[in-house]
């Protein structure tokens, strides 16, 4: 069928668009820039900031272009004097009720409201008067609301509620004393949150962010008597750069490494080597329980949002998560034991941090199920964009440093673990490793393109050893939903399931770099740094990760084989039902 | 006194001392002798105070869902509609849209679900008009939205009422119950197709949720909170189906279009609107209540003939119409004829039909104020202009009160009133300025003395009045002195008296006690 | 559940026997006491004035005299109201306490 077109002016010029074009789409195809800010494509198009308004002719009052759609043969002006002074006003309104210390502001540099205010020339606030004042909730390991920042968008409440179909958080009170909280008001530590940070993500202003730990990271550096090791996830490497002004998914590996070993770091590893570990163990996990017809279908376990979620919400079907820890948890186990007994130094002296794409994983890291010998596996969490303000903060220009490798011999990694930091990765490389040990062959066909791609839900059939293995891949919590459905009614009729709580995977986790509005409507920020981590997987020159000579290495020498006493031990963990509100 | 046909009932004595008094003292024997009823013709509120409520057979004896019927057996939805086109009605809920070109928008848009809503979320301070109807004559609403149904296409209808009435609620409640068994409502009604059913729905107290789309969210389930127009219930109403809401006050107009025919309705009222419109008349006047008169019948008439002036001898200084989305009608509109244009054109609205007189002792600011208070605790903070916009022109005019202000303040104010107005999402939000406006073109004298001057002159501004004896007046009676909590006035016996402005605390007892009015601002 | 027939039947019958509702020339036997139960009225106590025209109606054995409850007569300012039909006395500011005199002026 023919798409019906519409034609239209937009300041004078003719535009021919689809029909179901919203006016801000139409006037964007001829070059017309319309402010926005509480839009956030497909997520957020309700009209409630009224930054987007325009004059339609023969219309009373204004139209709000970013969800009008548009009509054959309107007229429409989106910068009429009216309309000018309009948006003017209501900038310096929300201006007038925002806490303006903009110099201590961690979105200082990428704020939305920060960036209209120059754009539009507020030099001084022409409305000020009474502001809300509010109590900062920082009781959460992973997120910090400060609602005296708030510009009641509401992004961040489509994220949670219509994406992740979460709704831990909405609008309370009326006018001037609305704001987004909770169930009650209370600390989003004791609702029913699973530390996702989509929210983060969408909020234009700082009003959301990680509980920042680089502080505690600064003071182990300047320890003399403590081995720092980082470890990287990863996802990070495909979008660090972005915070530097480079191009979004550009891979920047090398500096990333160099910027850690310059920051002081003692060891810098990579948490793909920890993905290797998990791979085998998921793998085998599978293999058992597929053998043995037992807990099917099998779900991974590496997202903490996701494990927090199942724990507060589908209880029942805790025993089809995989009991593996996620890959930084396993890397930070073999890093106190394994790789403490080698080298010789005291477990209790080694802090491990993790840079990690996730702020959920802040969460997962002080779980009390973590811990070996009375030490937490990993000693803290900070995110790519923590990771940023450090190599800032320390005066390393990014952008021109030497690429350098990790060290050895915790820095190998395969392939497959690089695609990990994708919806789709973690399956991929399973089946990969699955597939060769069930067969007993090193199988070529290694590639599983039904399982790639940014659909919510893949869902794919493939072949093993002769026998069919239904799969699926789910990103997105609301996507998790319908599959834990599906379980529970008794229609799944597939065995194994990979879940991330972020939609796209970890590439668009709540710890990576924020992205605005405008860059979210024009590009596919996923699909660029996915298709960077697939990139580095093709280049590897060993992707199944049971052929990483330091996985082999280590099952040899000390955890024998997947699924030994002491990989049950330091590499699997345990999930408890979790009650959704604590008050 | 006569005898009555047969029986021992004779016509008794009336019991004086009970009898309605006239304004001006005369007794009046019968309701029909009171001026306050002889310039108001009743339609909408035909049966209020004749029939029971809680009897349906009531409500059958005077014509009560004969229209219905004649509707569901003699008549095609479209005869309907042109018939409610024709009779020239329009929305009495505020904005006036012409009512029978909803029902066919409604009718007209495609969808197997659609629903009928009523809208009884009457919220403007001082308006009891839709509540009085659902109290007295609800069956007029239930059968007007089942004839509505039948002309869109819909089987289900919402009554979207306000907790707060609770009387309205448990008439509704029983008149829906009487209905039902009577089989009005519910499958093949009058032994036709036609199926309708209606069910209720009680708001929380949320001005906001009057607002269509809100309340329409509201019944969802959801935050009542406006949405974006387009697209228009008629369209994407409830759950997204085509949807048609009509307020209380039209609904009960329906059936009488429908018996006594459009030409007989459109004979009502002015060129452009037709019928009649019911007013809760409060303030200072003095016959406070509930008034229902044609359209076109001017603001002196209303205030004067039927609310039979203003109390204590003082002078009219505006009226209020259309509550906080309303402007108010200065003395030199009182010959407007009401109807929705007139009172549009000299910057008021009907409103859904709150009228508030005003004597010379209030201060406009502060009437401003006043309103602006009530948007800005009923504001959904949804949109920005709203949320903030209206908390800011309420600052704004905190600070005019106080004797505070500048003339600068004056002109935020306007600059704020007008973006407001324009930018706004909903209703609420776009005529929230309209108090302030409306003041402002007939009261910037005042705005004026408040920001320049520091003077209140209808001394309600406590902060900057300054209340004094005008010495040519005064006869040295000493009243005044006498009414005084704080011994503030001083003089002595026969001579003229004086305020001690220190000692001063500007309640106005004085300003009440003098008899020859010699004590001002 | 009623028939249209049914329903026509209802209107004519009890149409006649509220005539006097509207008709201060009505031909009948009966009077009605209306009270306002609008909620001005209500809240200056017009559910006790209607409560007390039933049971002195009641102790006195008057049995064609009825007392209606109404919706709003208007003028809230006068309430609570009372009216008399068919005649259609209106009576303002009532309290309880007149009910008493009110029908012994009635019902004579």
């Amino acid at each position: 069928m023919k798409e019906e077109l519409i034609t239209l002016t937009i300041d004078d010029q003719e535009v021919q668009v689809k029909k179901g074009t919203t006016i801000l789409q139409a006037a964007k195809q001829v070059g017309i820039d319309i402010p926005t800010l509480c839009f956030l494509k497909d997520i957020n198009e309700v009209g409630d900031c009224r930054m987007c308004i325009v004059e339609v002719e023969g219309r009373r009052g204004f139209a709000t272009s970013c969800i009008q759609k548009v009509e054959e043969g309107m007229v429409v002006h989106t910068n009429t004097q009216n309309v000018l002074e309009a948006r003017h006003v209501i900038l310096d309104l929300i201006i007038s009720n925002h806490a303006k210390d903009c110099l201590t502001c961690t979105r200082s540099g990428n704020c939305e409201l920060q960036a209209l205010a120059t754009k539009f020339n507020i030099s001084k606030v022409e409305f000020e008067g009474e502001r809300g004042k509010h109590e900062i909730d920082d009781l959460s390991p992973s997120i910090v609301r400060d609602f005296n920042k708030c510009i009641l968008c509401r992004r961040c409440v489509a994220a949670c509620k219509n994406i992740q179909e979460i709704g831990a958080i909405d609008c309370i009170n009326r006018g001037f004393e609305s704001c987004i909280s909770t169930v009650g008001d209370h600390s989003l530590n004791d609702v029913n949150c699973t530390f996702c940070g989509q929210c983060i993500e969408a909020c234009p202003t700082g009003a959301l962010h990680e509980k920042e730990t680089i502080d505690d990271v600064w003071i182990k550096l300047k320890d003399p008597d403590t081995y720092v090791i980082v470890q990287t996830a990863p996802a990070i490497r495909v979008a660090l750069g972005e915070e530097f002004n480079m191009p979004i998914g550009t891979n920047v590996t090398g500096k990333m490494v160099t910027a850690l070993k310059r920051l002081g770091f003692d060891k810098v590893f990579d948490t793909n080597t920890g993905a290797d570990f998990t791979i085998m163990e998921e793998a085998n996990e599978f293999i058992e329980r597929f053998t043995e017809n037992e807990h099917l279908p099998m779900i991974t376990s590496c997202s903490p949002g996701w494990v927090k979620y199942i724990e507060m919400n589908y209880p029942e079907l805790l025993s089809h998560l995989s009991t593996c820890k996620s890959p930084h948890q396993m890397f930070g186990a073999l890093l106190k034991t394994y790789y403490a007994k080698k080298e010789g130094i005291e477990p209790k002296k080694i802090y491990v941090v993790s840079v990690m794409p996730c702020i959920a994983k802040k969460f997962e890291r002080q779980r009390e199920e973590m811990k070996n010998e009375g030490l937490y596996d990993v000693d803290n969490v900070i995110t790519t964009r923590e990771l940023s303000r450090m190599i800032k903060q320390a005066n390393i220009e990014f952008t021109k440093l030497e690429e350098s490798e990790f060290d050895s011999p915790m820095g190998e990694a395969t392939g497959a673990a690089a695609i990990f930091g994708t919806t789709g990765g973690v399956m991929e490389a399973a089946l990969r490793t699955a597939q060769d040990t069930l067969t007993g062959k090193n199988l070529e066909k290694i590639e599983f393109e039904q399982v790639r791609g940014g659909d919510g839900i893949k869902k794919a059939t493939v072949n093993i050893a002769g026998k069919e293995v239904k799969v699926v891949a789910a990103s997105g919590l609301s996507n998790a939903r319908e599959i834990l459905e599906e379980i529970k009614s008794g229609k799944a009729d597939y065995q194994f399931v990979e879940i991330m709580a972020c939609p796209g995977g970890c590439v668009m986790g709540g710890g990576q770099p924020i992205k605005s509005s405008k860059t979210r409507s024009e590009v596919n920020v996923r699909k660029l740094r996915a298709d960077s981590l697939y990139t580095i997987d093709e280049k590897s020159t060993i992707r199944k990760s049971h052929e990483n000579p330091v996985i082999k290495k280590i099952y040899e020498e000390f955890l024998e084989i997947p699924g030994s006493y002491r990989a049950e031990k330091l590499l699997h963990t345990h999930y408890k039902e979790r009650e959704k509100y604590q008050i | 006194m006569k005898k009555l046909f047969g029986t021992h009932i004779v016509e008794g004595n009336k019991v004086e001392r009970l009898l309605a008094k006239d304004i001006d003292g005369t007794k009046v024997d019968s309701l029909d002798d009171l001026n306050f009823y002889k310039k108001q013709k009743r339609i909408a509120l035909k049966n209020c105070g004749v029939i029971n409520p809680e009897e349906i057979d009531e409500y059958i004896a005077f014509d009560g869902y004969q229209a219905l019927e004649k509707v569901l057996t003699k008549m095609s939805p479209n005869d309907v509609i042109e018939e409610i086109k024709k009779s020239g009605i329009r929305g009495r809920g505020g904005a006036g849209f012409l009512t029978g070109k909803k029902w066919e928008l409604t009718k007209a848009s495609e969808g197997e679900q659609k629903y009928v809503v009523c809208n009884a979320d009457e919220g403007d301070p001082g308006a009891f008009m839709d509540r009085s109807i659902l109290e007295g004559d609800p069956h007029s609403v239930l059968e007007a939205m089942a004839i509505a149904a039948y002309c869109i296409g819909a089987n289900k209808g919402y009554i979207y009422v306000r907790a707060e009435y609770p009387i309205a609620v448990k008439r509704l409640e029983i008149a829906i119950k009487q209905a039902r068994d009577y089989g009005i409502l519910g499958k093949h009604i009058f032994d036709t197709d036609f199926d309708f059913d209606i069910e209720i729905r009680l708001g929380a107290g949320a001005f906001v949720c009057g607002e269509e789309t809100a309340l329409l969210e509201s019944i969802e389930g959801k935050r009542g909170q406006p949405r974006v127009k387009p697209p228009y219930p008629a369209n994407s109403g409830l759950w997204g189906k085509p949807t048609l809401i009509n307020n209380v006050e039209t609904y009960a107009n329906i059936a009488q279009i429908i018996l006594k025919g459009s030409t007989w309705y459109s004979s009502i009222g002015t060129e452009q609107s037709k019928g009649t419109k019911v007013f809760a008349l409060g303030g200072n006047v003095n016959n406070i209540g509930l008034v229902e008169v044609p359209m076109g019948t001017t603001l002196r008439e209303i205030v004067y003939d039927i609310g039979g002036g203003i109390p204590n001898g003082r002078d009219f200084k505006a009226a209020q119409t259309g509550g906080p989305s309303g402007g108010c009608i200065p003395k030199e509109h009182l010959d407007t004829p009401i109807d929705y244009e007139s009172l549009k054109e000299i910057g008021s609205m009907m409103g859904s039909g709150g009228l508030i007189v005003m004597d010379d002792t209030k201060c406009m600011v502060s009437l401003a104020k006043f309103y602006l208070e009530f948007t800005v605790s009923e504001s959904c903070g949804k949109c920005t202009p709203c949320r903030i916009g209206t908390k800011r022109m309420h600052e704004i005019l905190e600070k005019l009160c106080e004797g505070k202000g500048s003339e600068l303040d004056i002109y935020k104010l306007e600059k704020l009133a007008t973006n407001i107005q324009k930018s706004s999402i909903c209703g609420l939000g776009q005529s929230a300025p309209n108090p302030v406006i409306s003041t402002l073109k007939y009261f910037r004298e005042e705005f004026k003395e408040h920001a320049i001057d520091k003077n209140c002159r209808a001394l309600e501004c406590k902060a900057m009045s300054k209340i004094t004896i005008h010495e040519e007046k005064c006869k040295g009676c000493g009243l005044c002195q006498k009414s005084c909590p704080v011994t503030a006035i001083e003089g002595e016996a026969r001579e003229k008296r004086v305020i001690n402005q220190e000692k001063c605390i500007k309640c106005g007892t004085c300003l009440t006690s003098c008899p020859f009015k010699a004590i001002g601002g | 559940m009623k028939t249209i027939t049914q329903l026509h039947k209802i209107r004519e019958e009890k149409r006649k026997e509220l005539d006097l509702r509207v008709n201060t020339k009505a031909d009948t036997r009966e009077k009605h006491i209306l009270v306002c139960q609008g909620t001005g009225c209500t809240s200056s106590k017009s559910p006790e004035i209607l409560e007390t025209f039933k049971k002195i109606l009641k102790e006195k054995g008057i049995n064609n005299v009825r007392v209606i409850k109404t919706g709003c007569f208007g003028l809230c300012a006068k309430g609570p109201i009372v009216i008399i039909r068919p005649e259609d006395t209106f009576y303002a500011s009532v309290t309880p306490e007149d009910c008493e005199e009110i029908i012994r002026n009635t019902y004579c």
